[in-house]
């Protein structure tokens, strides 16, 4: 069921990411205007979704708007050119799940695909502010806290965070997270991953005595979301 | 959704301001032009001004003089007072005729002259009797009233008006008719007019009276002297018209005279206005005349000298940014087109692997290349205000190069440095500090973090060969390289240092370098403001 449906009609970039994909082993279907896009996005069963915003007919933000209020979670991923005007703020406020800035590294591109297609469906009730008990996840400001309290993470932190409260209560593997947060240039093994999540513990569970961070053996980490702090 | 079919994205809510409704001056006075508005201002104070010292001295003329006219009021009513007392009948004002009416205590009129009587109703008007005498006394002393007087009483209207309505001619003299007809005229003259009466008590003994009030046979009355207002009048008249020309004249002047002079001093604006009109991108060199007087067109003239002098550098560095870009970038993109171009031509002789490789390491240039001077060209201040911690961001960067080998070490950092701002952009900013660091070191690279509350400090010492004191200035310069060979070596573009202070700036900081002591080597110290208390666990 590994359909990616590309909605993008610049003519080098779409046929490019058709045969990129298409080697990857995922079974892709390539769409140049909006209109269609949807059409097909409300028709199709795609795990995951493509969409650049300048596009033919409708554009990225409308088709993402009409497909989550028409109630499909498919997750979208959306291509930005980011030049001021067209936010990825915006992009997520309209329920897209991720985001990429063009021009991207094609590894990343995959990472990223990989790391929706491991989420799968959540809610179409998104926002771009990412909650699990008191903990608070803004994708579009980049700022996280516990509460009232706002946090001073650095940018991989803040990554690894951000994958964890995607999927809250459910295990992340070590691989997972980082295919996700890392490079792909990186060739270290998953041992950087416990060093930070070590640092991120330090940040979000030591100051308040909670244990939002938990360790699963064998399979990576999870985030509590019933935890919360006490003495407030 | 916005239906603007140009611009995609959800419509932002647009904020309504509150409007002010405050006390403004009228839109028809605010667009008149400055030298009318003084001009304005200044003859309606001397309007105001001469107008109210014109009325003060009017008034104050006729009440000096009108108080003349009383004090002989007074001496009038107390001489024929006298005369009353010792039973004179037909008393009058013989010098001037002034009215006067003297009645007794049952309301019977005793004598009249000057016209009192031609008043209509005049016994209503006039103010209550004083109190009688003092005992062994027959008159008391006047006592000052005001009366107004309404109309004139025309009963005998034919034998003083024409039928015309005029005065019948004369002859007018004091004796006989004519008397009676100056009486009624003078009654006009006062008629609807306010006027101070002097009321003095009368008691003439019995034999001198002929109709007594009293059962011993004498005779109370009141005897009333009008001061009429003639004297007051005639001598405030010969200004009346002088003043009344005068006074709106003499604000005209003002005005003029003000308009002339702001005229006058709204001159250098002018001549401002004219210079930077013509002043286009190429005849940037070109300055505002600055005027003599230290006043605020003055200052205006200089701040626009000083601002044109800003134009003319930042247009200056324009030029040289985008003539250095566009030079940049053309070597990837000639050797790019180039390898393309042959392996095209010659499929067969060209290794397609190794031709892909570089063309994509060249590619790769172009767009470290084109990120950067987006970068430098976004708006002054970041619009993600992330807390970032630098130093969890030194230790990652560390650790980063040590992986890769290189020397780089952090000698001391606090658990965490929160600075507000944008974290990929922070991440950025020590990456290129580090990367220069790391290409000009000998042996080791050493990092500090400090965080005082107030500031965060990251310094990066490299021992490498010390710039000297003018280099530490220069390397912060787009495009420059100090070393050209070895940058161009590792993808460096000239712009990374440049950037970085450009980062450094946008989150109110700062960047620079300076010769390290002890010990040889370069240390490039960068500030930022620490984030107030927000990150820091309670």
């Amino acid at each position: 069921m590994n359909d990616i449906l590309v909605v993008e009609d610049d003519p080098q970039l779409g046929p490019a990411l058709r045969r990129g994909l298409a080697a990857e082993g995922y079974r892709v279907e390539l769409v140049g205007d909006g209109t269609r896009g949807l059409e097909r996005a409300l028709a199709g069963d795609h795990a995951v979704i493509v969409l650049d915003i300048m596009l033919p007919g409708l554009n990225g933000y409308r088709v993402c708007s009409a497909l989550r209020a028409a109630g499909v979670d498919t997750p979208v991923l959306m291509l930005t050119a980011k030049d001021g005007d067209y936010d990825e703020a915006e992009g997520l406020d309209t329920g897209a799940d991720d985001y990429l800035v063009k021009p991207f590294a094609s590894v990343v591109l995959l990472a990223r695909l990989r790391a929706l297609l491991r989420r799968g469906r959540t809610s179409t009730d998104r926002g771009s502010v990412l909650r699990a008990g008191d903990l608070w996840v803004d994708l579009a400001a980049r700022r996280a806290g516990r509460g009232s309290r706002e946090l001073a993470l650095t940018p991989t932190e803040f990554a690894i965070l951000t994958c964890l409260m995607h999927t809250p209560d459910q295990a992340v593997s070590k691989e997972a997270i980082l295919d996700e947060v890392w490079d792909p240039a990186y060739a270290g093994g998953t041992a950087i991953v416990e060093v930070y999540i070590s640092a991120l513990r330090k940040k979000v569970d030591t100051p308040f005595a909670t244990h939002s961070i938990e360790t699963v053996r064998g399979h990576g980490y999870r985030l509590d979301s019933r935890q919360e702090r006490r003495d407030v | 959704m916005t239906s603007d079919p140009r611009r995609p994205g959800p419509t932002r809510p647009t904020t309504t301001r509150p409007t002010r409704r405050a006390l403004r001056t009228p839109t028809l006075v605010r667009r008149l032009p400055a030298q009318v508005r003084t001009a304005l201002v200044a003859g309606l104070a001397a309007l105001v001004l001469f107008g109210g010292g014109a009325a003060w001295l009017h008034q104050h003329v006729h009440d000096e003089v009108y108080r003349t006219s009383e004090e002989r009021g007074i001496e009038l009513s107390v001489q024929l007072a006298g005369q009353a007392a010792a039973g004179k009948r037909d008393i009058s004002d013989e010098l001037f005729g002034w009215p006067l009416i003297q009645i007794d205590r049952t309301g019977r009129v005793v004598t009249d002259s000057g016209g009192a009587l031609d008043l209509a109703g005049v016994q209503g008007l006039l103010p209550p009797p004083p109190a009688d005498p003092a005992p062994g006394r027959q008159t008391g002393w006047p006592a000052a009233g005001t009366v107004h007087t309404g109309g004139i009483d025309e009963q005998e209207r034919a034998r003083f008006h024409s039928p015309d309505g005029g005065r019948r001619p004369g002859p007018f003299n004091l004796s006989g008719e004519g008397k009676y007809q100056l009486a009624h005229w003078q009654a006009h003259e006062l008629a609807h007019s306010t006027m101070t009466v002097y009321a003095t008590a009368v008691t003439t003994p019995a034999g001198k009276c002929d109709h007594p009030t009293e059962p011993d046979g004498s005779c109370r009355s009141v005897l009333y002297v009008f001061v009429p207002p003639y004297n007051a009048d005639q001598a405030v008249a010969a200004l009346t018209t002088p003043l009344t020309a005068g006074v709106p004249a003499a604000a005209l002047l003002v005005a003029a005279t003000a308009w002339a002079a702001a005229r006058r001093s709204l001159r250098p604006v002018e001549a401002i206005r004219r210079e930077v009109s013509e002043i286009t991108d190429v005849s940037l060199d070109r300055r505002v005349p600055v005027p003599e007087g230290r006043d605020p067109i003055r200052s205006l003239a200089q701040t626009t000298n000083a601002t044109l002098d800003q134009l003319e550098d930042a247009v200056d560095r324009q030029h040289r940014f985008v003539a250095d870009a566009a030079h940049e970038l053309r070597s990837p993109l000639a050797a790019l087109r180039y390898q393309l171009e042959t392996a095209l031509d010659h499929p067969d002789r060209i290794d397609s692997t190794e031709t892909l490789e570089d063309a994509l390491a060249a590619t790769r240039r172009i767009h470290g290349l084109t990120e950067d001077l987006l970068l430098l060209a976004l708006p002054e201040h970041p619009t993600t205000h992330s807390l970032i911690d630098l130093a969890g961001l030194s230790r990652e960067l560390v650790h980063e190069y040590q992986h890769l080998n290189r020397p780089v070490t952090l000698n001391s950092a606090p658990d965490q440095a929160p600075v507000r701002g944008d974290g990929l952009q922070l991440h950025r900013l020590l990456r290129n500090v580090l990367d220069n660091a790391v290409r000009h070191a000998h042996a080791e690279v050493v990092l500090d973090v400090t965080d005082d509350g107030r500031t965060c400090t990251v310094t990066v010492h490299n021992d490498g060969t010390a710039l000297t004191a003018d280099e530490c200035e220069w390397v912060f310069e787009r495009f420059t390289r100090l070393d050209e060979a070895r940058t161009r070596d590792t993808g460096g573009s000239g712009l990374g240092l440049a950037i970085a202070r450009d980062i450094a700036h946008r989150h109110r900081g700062t960047l620079t370098a300076r010769p390290s002591h002890p010990g040889p080597g370069t240390t490039f110290t960068l500030r930022i403001p620490a984030a107030p208390d927000a990150g820091r666990p309670g």
